[in-house]
């Protein structure tokens, strides 16, 4: 294998980060799975066309097809880590407040500042921003692509023998 | 060399097969099959035969060129390892996500008023799943109602994950900077959002 993969693949990630980190900056989009699709994919063909016109090195048709794996792998990874930095993760938070504390914090205090902070509000906003859900009738309902998502979840966890989730 | 690489894109239907397998075989005899352990468990328990089979199909014709084998070796080792680690997250939003909870309460009713949200997902247990996964994955221990740290890798991982959003604009991860005061995390939506 050509050791230019390896590089390439690298560099479209990192151009695709620069990107996704000026947009954030500039104007946050209001839908952002779809903006993160965007700047991960619909984009790459511009880094990975730079460097097949200017690039040093000569890469054969497999080639490509491994860097695009590994940038579509390096991406995947990062879009899903993602909810995380933009949502309170409340696994995260509590991790943050047990470990700031020699001593450890008490579970009361844990769930009074749960109480505090809105935990249920910030994803329905999310979830409306990402057109998955809306507000029809004095009601949530979903919509086609929020519906397929479910569905997707669903099947996933019945094909792993497991009830359907907790959350 | 695509025969190698289809195997290593196949990566999360890879652990898909082998953690429907393995979770059921340990329900069947009785042993503790909680979700994340066991994603875990094939993550790693993959490694061997998936490094096995890439040997046969590619790297073995690569063992006379050592750089290119080298890079083979890195690079199957890289897209193997975040693949798995795109897995664990889809299946830890499965289990976790408030969105996906959101999204199935509305599956099944069809429609779900706002102010039933507050019933259906309780803080108390929220809390109680997610202390006890963190329990599980050995990163808190639980003595008397006082939570401490066990292992630091959750942790570190919110430190990085507070920097990532102070990088992209957001508020970083805040909780308590001492116990017994809480304060609330602020991560209010930017008024600059955009459609």
């Amino acid at each position: 294998m050509n050791p230019a993969v390896l590089i390439y693949g690298l560099v479209a990630f990192i151009f695709s980060i620069v990107v996704h980190v000026a947009v954030w900056r500039l104007r946050r989009p209001r839908n952002r799975p779809l903006a993160l699709a965007v700047v991960f994919f619909a984009v790459l063909p511009a880094p990975l066309g730079l460097l097949a016109s200017f690039g040093p090195f000569h890469i054969d048709p497999a080639g490509w097809f491994a860097v695009v794996l590994l940038h579509t792998a390096l991406a995947a990874a990062y879009i899903l880590s993602y909810p995380a930095v933009e949502a309170m993760s409340p696994t995260l938070v509590v991790a943050l407040m047990v470990g700031r504390s020699a001593e450890g914090v008490d579970r009361e205090d844990i769930v009074r500042f749960f109480e505090e902070c809105a935990v249920l509000e910030p994803r329905i906003n999310d979830l409306l921003d990402s057109r998955f859900i809306a507000r029809t009738g004095g009601g949530l309902t979903l919509t086609p692509a929020g519906r397929a998502v479910t569905a997707f979840f669903i099947a996933f966890r019945r094909v792993l023998g497991l009830p359907t989730g907790g959350g | 060399m695509v025969l190698f690489l289809l195997i290593l894109a196949s990566t999360p239907l890879i652990l898909l097969v082998s953690q429907g397998i393995i979770g059921r075989f340990l329900r069947l005899v009785g042993l503790p099959a909680q979700g994340q352990p066991v994603v875990i468990l094939c993550f790693l328990a993959g490694y061997f035969p998936v490094g096995l089979v890439l040997w046969k199909v590619y790297l073995s014709g690569l063992a006379g060129e050592s750089v290119s084998l080298a890079t083979a070796s890195v690079y199957a080792f890289v897209v193997y390892t975040v693949l798995g680690y795109a897995y664990f997250h889809v299946f830890n939003m499965s289990e976790t996500a408030r969105r996906v909870r959101i999204m199935r309460e509305i599956y099944h009713s069809g429609r779900l008023a706002e102010s039933e949200l507050p019933s259906i997902y309780s803080i108390d247990a929220m809390l109680d799943n997610r202390m006890a996964r963190l329990a599980a994955l050995g990163q808190i221990s639980v003595d008397g109602g006082r939570v401490r740290l066990k292992g630091r890798l959750l942790y570190n991982a919110a430190r990085v994950i507070s920097a990532l959003a102070t990088v992209l604009g957001y508020s970083p991860l805040s909780g308590p900077e001492a116990p017994g005061t809480p304060s609330p995390p602020s991560r209010p939506h930017r008024s600059d959002d955009v459609a």
